[in-house]
C-alpha cells in the first residue's frame, strides 16, 4: 500500500471549508462539505481545529 | 474495497451496503459515511493531484510523497471529473429579477410588512436570506441578509437590512432552503431546530437568560449534533433596542436591533444542521471564476502574506501589536481566504473573538490602566467578549462611551444620576456594569438600553453632545462626512449606516490611502480604478461635491448587487485589490461568478440593474413609511460645526448634490419618492401603483 497521505497542519488553519467544498464538486459534482473526504472541524469555543489524519 | 495501482484505496461504492465496519476499523480515522449516498467514502487524493492542498488558502494541506501521486493521477484522470448539475433558485416568480440576499429581503418586507406594524409587533417579519453563491466555494460567500422592521432606527422605525457571517447561512442551503421568514409570536421561550427536512419548534426554557456562547452549546448538546446556531443574549430578549443575533463568538447581525426583534417574537435562537448538496450550473467554469477571484485576494497572515485583520500588523498602532501576543489563530467565515476573526485567549479572562468592531473600549482600557498592561489587556477583552456574550451591538458601544464621558464633563450625568462608575471608565467595573444595565435593564443607565437616540432624548440637555457623535437615524459614524462628499451622500439616502455594504467604497477612497502594502493604493492607482468603476476621478475629489451624486448612486447599485449574491463586501476584491500589480480589482468576478452558478448569462451591467431595482424598492418602502426628500439628510451637526480641517458640510451644495442623484435616479425632486415610469421602467408595477397613492400626499 502507498504511503501517501493527506496532512492537516491544524496550527495553520482557518477553519474556512475550502478543501472540503472542492473536495465534494470534485467527486460528487456539489458543494456539500459533508462529503468532502477529509475532515477539518473547528471549535469556535476552544480555538481548536480537530482534523483525524488521512 | 480495493487497492488500485498507484496504491490508493479505493471504496467500490456499487458494493458498499453502508455497514460502516471499515469506518471502525480504519486507524486513522479516514473513512467516512456519505448520508446522502447511503455508502462509506475515504479521501482518494483525488487519484493524484489532491485537490485540498492546492486550494487550501493557508497551504495548511501537505501531501506526501505529493510528486509520485501527481504522476500517478494523470495515469487515471476520471477521478477529477466535474459533473455538471443546477442551481435552484426556488424563490418563485414574484422574486424574478432581485437574485437573493438582499433583493428578496426588500420584496418580503414590501410586500408583507405594512407601515403600521411596529418592530416588535407580532405582524412584524424577521428574515433571513442567503444568495445564489451561499454554499459554494465562491470567495466570501458566507454570509446572509438578515432584514426586518427596526427598532434601532430613529426617529422612524424604518425597514431595513443587517448582515450575518459564519458558517450559519451555508448550512441552512446544505438544509435544502434559502432562507428562513419568522413571523408571530410565540407564547413561551422557543428556539427552532432545522435538521435537514426535520424542522421543529423546541421548548427554550433553559436557555432563556442565557448567554449567546452558553446557548450555543447547550442547544449542540441537546440535539447530539454540530450545528450552526444564530441565536440572541440577554440583551435581546430583554427586548434592547441596539441588541444583536450572534452566532460563534463574535459574528453577529449587529446594527439594525434585531437581536430585539428575535427577542420579542420569544425566539431564543435558530440551529441548522444540513447534509445536503448545492450544486452550480457549470461547475468547470465555475471554479475557473471562483480561481482567478482568489488570485485577486492575498493570502492570509498566517500563511504569510497578510488579510483579514493583517493589515492591522502593519499599522504602527502602540495598542494593536501588544496584544497580538493574545491571538491564537484566525477564524475565517465559510468558504472566505481572509479570516478577519483573531481568536484570542486572555488568562483569566476567556477565549473568542477579536475584530474591529470589539475594540470599542481598547483605548479607555489602555488609559485607564496603561499602554502594555496586563489589566489593560484585561478589561479590554473583557468586555468585548462580555458584549458578545450578552448580545450587545459592539459598534453603538463606539460612540456611547465618549458621548457618556462628554456628558459626565459637561456635568449633565454623575455616578448617581446614571449609577454607573463614570470615573473609572477603562476599568473592568465600568464596563460590566454598563453593559448589564443594557442587556438587562438594570438600574438608572437602563434608559442607555433604548440606544444612545432615545436616551438622548430622554436625558436631559444631552441631545447636542449626541448629535456630534452619530451622523443620522441613530446610527453612528465610521468616516467623517465633513470630510468625504461621497460618504455624505451615501448618509442621505440610505435607512441606516451605509458601510454596512460599502466597504469596498470605502477601501477604496479612504482607508486604503493610509494602509501599508500591499493593502495601501496609491493615489495615482485610486484614480485609475475610479476612471474604470465611474468613468471620471471626480469621485476621489473630496473638496467637492462634483460628479459625487451619481458616483453616490454607482455604489449603491454595487452595493445591492453583491448584497443579493451575497457576497462580503470587506474582502471581495471588486475594486480595488491588494494583489494585482496595479491595486486594480475586476467588478466582472460578480457576473461571472453569478453566470456560472446559474447557467444564465449576466453582464456586470445586467447585475448593476438588479442592483438599481432593488435599491428601488428599499427606497418605495421608505417612503411608504414616511421618507421623504426632508428627512435625506444628516444632523444638523455636520453642517455647522467644523471639522480640524475647518469644514463643515456645505449647505447648499449638498442639497444641489441631492437634485442631481433625484434626476439620476430617475424621482421626483421635490418628494424624493420614485417615478412611477421609472419603476415600471425597471420592473416593478405593483410598486409603482401603489407609490402614485403617496405621491398625491407628499408627507
Ligand atoms: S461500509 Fe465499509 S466495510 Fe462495509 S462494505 Fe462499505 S466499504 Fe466495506
Ligand atoms: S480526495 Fe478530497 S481529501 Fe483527498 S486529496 Fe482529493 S480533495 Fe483532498
Ligand atoms: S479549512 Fe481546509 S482549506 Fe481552510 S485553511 Fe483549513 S485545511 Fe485549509
Ligand atoms: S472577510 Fe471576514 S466577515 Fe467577510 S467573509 Fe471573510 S471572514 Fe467573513
Amino acid at each position: 500500500m502507498s504511503e501517501d497521505l493527506i496532512l492537516v497542519e491544524a496550527d495553520r488553519c482557518i477553519g474556512c471549508s475550502i478543501c472540503k467544498l472542492i473536495c465534494s464538486i470534485s467527486h460528487t459534482g456539489a458543494f456539500n462539505p459533508k462529503r468532502g473526504l477529509l475532515a477539518v472541524r473547528k471549535d469556535l469555543f476552544s480555538g481548536d481545529v480537530l482534523h483525524p489524519r488521512l | 474495497m480495493s487497492i488500485r495501482a498507484g496504491g490508493f484505496v479505493v471504496i467500490n461504492a456499487s458494493k458498499c451496503t453502508g455497514c460502516k465496519a471499515c469506518m471502525n476499523a480504519c486507524p486513522y480515522g479516514a473513512i467516512f459515511y456519505d448520508e446522502v449516498e447511503g455508502v462509506c467514502v475515504k479521501c482518494d487524493l483525488c487519484m493524484g493531484e489532491a485537490l485540498c492542498a492546492k486550494w487550501c488558502p493557508q497551504g495548511a494541506i501537505k501531501v506526501r510523497g505529493f510528486e509520485r501521486s501527481l504522476r500517478m493521477g494523470r495515469e487515471d484522470p476520471e477521478g477529477r471529473s466535474i459533473l455538471g448539475g443546477r442551481l435552484d433558485r426556488g424563490y418563485g416568480e414574484i422574486f424574478q429579477g432581485l437574485l437573493g440576499g438582499v433583493g428578496i429581503v426588500a420584496r418580503i418586507l414590501w410586500n408583507e410588512v405594512p407601515p403600521e406594524v411596529g418592530p416588535f409587533d407580532p405582524g412584524n417579519k424577521l428574515i433571513f436570506m442567503t444568495g445564489p453563491l451561499t454554499g459554494t466555494i465562491a470567495p466570501c460567500s458566507a454570509k446572509i441578509v438578515v432584514g426586518s422592521k427596526s427598532p434601532s432606527l430613529h426617529p422612524v422605525e424604518h425597514s431595513t437590512k443587517s448582515s450575518v457571517g459564519g458558517d450559519w447561512g451555508p448550512e441552512l442551503k446544505y438544509a435544502g432552503y434559502d432562507g428562513l421568514v419568522v413571523e408571530g409570536r410565540a407564547e413561551r421561550p422557543v428556539y427552532i431546530s432545522v435538521l435537514d427536512e426535520e424542522v421543529e419548534i423546541r421548548r427554550a426554557t433553559g436557555l432563556w437568560g442565557k448567554g449567546t456562547f452558553a446557548t450555543q452549546r447547550e442547544i449542540a448538546h441537546q440535539l447530539g449534533r454540530k450545528v450552526e446556531t444564530l441565536c440572541i443574549g440577554p440583551a435581546g430578549e430583554n427586548l434592547s433596542r441596539i441588541a444583536t443575533i450572534q452566532t460563534q463568538t463574535g459574528r453577529a447581525s449587529g446594527h439594525s436591533g434585531f437581536g430585539g426583534v428575535m427577542g420579542s417574537k420569544n425566539l431564543k435562537a435558530i440551529a441548522v444542521r444540513g447534509t445536503g448538496d448545492v450544486k452550480v450550473a457549470d461547475p468547470k467554469r465555475f471554479l475557473e471564476v471562483c480561481e482567478y477571484a482568489k488570485s485577486l485576494m492575498v493570502p492570509h497572515p498566517m500563511g504569510g502574506g497578510g488579510g483579514g485583520l493583517g493589515w492591522t500588523r502593519a499599522l504602527p498602532d502602540k495598542r494593536l501589536l501588544p496584544f497580538s501576543k493574545y491571538r491564537r489563530r484566525y477564524f475565517s467565515c465559510h468558504s472566505c481566504p481572509a479570516a478577519c476573526d483573531g481568536f484570542c485567549s486572555v488568562p483569566g479572562v476567556g477565549s473568542g473573538s477579536e475584530k474591529c468592531d470589539g475594540w470599542f473600549y481598547r483605548d479607555y482600557a489602555y488609559d485607564y490602566h496603561g499602554d502594555g498592561s496586563e489589566e489593560g489587556d484585561r478589561a479590554f477583552f473583557h468586555a468585548t467578549l462580555m458584549a458578545n456574550d450578552l448580545g450587545v451591538d459592539c459598534f453603538e458601544l463606539v460612540s456611547m462611551i465618549p458621548w457618556l464621558a462628554r456628558m459626565r464633563d459637561r456635568g449633565l450625568i454623575d455616578d448617581d444620576s446614571i449609577g454607573l462608575p463614570l470615573g473609572r471608565i477603562g476599568s473592568m467595573e465600568f464596563a460590566e456594569k454598563l453593559l448589564r444595565s443594557i442587556a438587562l435593564r438594570e438600574g438608572p443607565a437602563g434608559i442607555l438600553s433604548e440606544g444612545s437616540a432615545r436616551a438622548a432624548e430622554i436625558l436631559r440637555g444631552a441631545e447636542e453632545l449626541y448629535e456630534a457623535l452619530w451622523f443620522a437615524y441613530g446610527q453612528n459614524q465610521h468616516d467623517d462626512v465633513r470630510s468625504y462628499p461621497i460618504v455624505a451622500l451615501l448618509w442621505a439616502f440610505d435607512s441606516r449606516d451605509p458601510m454596512i455594504d460599502t466597504h469596498a467604497i470605502r477601501h477604496l477612497l479612504v482607508t486604503r490611502l493610509l494602509w501599508p502594502e500591499p493593502f495601501g493604493v496609491k493615489e495615482r492607482e485610486r484614480d485609475a480604478i475610479c476612471e474604470r468603476i465611474f468613468g471620471s476621478t471626480e469621485v476621489a475629489d473630496h473638496s467637492n461635491y462634483r460628479g459625487k451624486a451619481r458616483a453616490a448612486a454607482i455604489c449603491q447599485n454595487y452595493s445591492r448587487a453583491f448584497s443579493a449574491l451575497v457576497l462580503c463586501d470587506w474582502t471581495v476584491p471588486i475594486f480595488s485589490s491588494p494583489s494585482t500589480k496595479d491595486h486594480m480589482g475586476d467588478p466582472t468576478v460578480l457576473n461571472g461568478l453569478l453566470s456560472a452558478a446559474t447557467g444564465l448569462e449576466f453582464s456586470l451591467e445586467d447585475l448593476l440593474l438588479v442592483g438599481e431595482r432593488i435599491y428601488n424598492l428599499e427606497r418605495a418602502q421608505l417612503v411608504r413609511e414616511g421618507r421623504r426628500r426632508g428627512s435625506d439628510t444628516l444632523y444638523e451637526y455636520w453642517f455647522s460645526n467644523p471639522d480640524p480641517g475647518g469644514r463643515v458640510v456645505p449647505r447648499e451644495e449638498f442639497e444641489g448634490a441631492k437634485d442631481e442623484f433625484y434626476a439620476t435616479r430617475g424621482w421626483d425632486p421635490e418628494t424624493g419618492i420614485p417615478r412611477p415610469e421609472r419603476l415600471r421602467e425597471l420592473g416593478l408595477p405593483d410598486v409603482a401603483e401603489a407609490l402614485s397613492r403617496c405621491i398625491k400626499d407628499p408627507g
